[in-house]
């Protein structure tokens, strides 16, 4: 039986629950944690990371690590407050993906 | 009275026409005009009996999930119930480990520094029985699921701050390390002369051992 999830999508963590008996019951990631960082990244061998591991590695890999990308969801790239916040993150990346999202 | 009759007459009708009611042309022509109640009510309590029993399905296979689900994570509760205090605990194998790395010039051969040696084996004995291993990280490829990266660039493992532990299998603590290039010469130098002219030593291969 097909059943939807729902995510707390946040700037820092991330939280995915359904609907269980007719009561939220969160799911655990593979970690066995409750929340989840929302950051994401590619490894240099391309592999994609996501939350905790993706944290653990974004000091030796900045410009290819995505945090914080609710500030830029839904947002114009020309935004002057895009453009505030892109100075200081980063993220090389993002500054694309966000250049790309017009 | 003229109800009545009606509503008799239907029901004839209604179980007469049975297989093909779920439609109701069949008995539409000879009931007359008017919706003929008890059929309606037929209908609609086969269709109640079949929601219900499709919920009932439903119901069924969700809680021989959620059995299985609770189960499940009551053997990894059983299993990793002590983790969390061993994550506690680290730190006092970190320090110990530290002292005996950094022992008073002169005292490395004493009884009392064996005796502490010797505390900190059982330690690593009693973790070990616990399905607590360390994590290799001194020259391995930097790997996310076991190594925290703290500094540097590139994609080996060049110096390890803090050791990882790994409990079953799952991380309990990633080792903190920073990470360097490939060129770069990996093997600290302190571990390779400490090897050789202590033989004392040689038991602690990641090098935090030092005389």
């Amino acid at each position: 039986m097909a059943r939807a999830i729902g995510i707390d999508l946040g700037t820092t963590n991330s939280v995915v629950a359904v609907i269980e008996g007719g009561e939220p019951t969160v799911i655990p990631n593979a970690e066995g944690e409750r929340l989840t960082p929302s950051v994401v990244a590619l490894s240099p061998s391309g592999e994609r990371l996501v939350g905790r591991l993706a944290r653990r590695q974004a000091v030796t890999n900045p410009e290819n690590t995505v945090f914080s990308i609710k500030r830029f969801i839904g947002r114009k790239f020309n935004d002057p407050e895009v453009q505030r916040d892109i100075k200081l993150v980063p993220t090389r990346s993002a500054r694309r993906r966000t250049a790309t999202c017009r | 009275m003229q109800g009545e009759r009606d509503e008799r007459e239907t029901l004839t009708v209604a179980e007469g026409a049975e297989p093909g009611l779920a439609d109701g042309t069949v008995a539409e022509p000879l009931a007359g005009a008017a919706a003929p109640p008890v059929e309606d009510e037929l209908a609609r309590s086969r269709a109640q009996a079949a929601e219900y029993e499709d919920r009932w399905k439903r119901s069924t296979a969700e809680f021989i999930n959620y059995k299985r689900r609770t189960e499940q994570e009551r053997a990894d509760l059983l299993r990793g119930a002590n983790g969390a205090l061993i994550l506690e605990l680290l730190p006092v194998l970190d320090d110990l480990e530290r002292a005996l790395a950094n022992l008073p010039t002169g005292e490395a051969a004493s009884k009392w520094v064996e005796g502490v040696q010797l505390v900190e084996r059982k330690f690593r004995a009693i973790l070990e029985r616990q399905g607590v291993r360390p994590i290799e990280a001194l020259g391995q490829p930097f790997d996310p699921a076991f190594h925290e990266a703290v500094g540097g660039s590139g994609q080996t493992v060049a110096q390890e701050y803090q050791r990882g532990y790994t409990q079953h299998g799952r991380v309990l603590r990633p080792a903190m390390v920073v990470v360097g290039d490939d060129e770069l010469p990996v093997v600290s130098p302190q571990s390779s002369e400490v090897a050789s002219d202590d033989p004392a030593a040689t038991r602690a291969t990641t090098g935090d051992f030092q005389a």
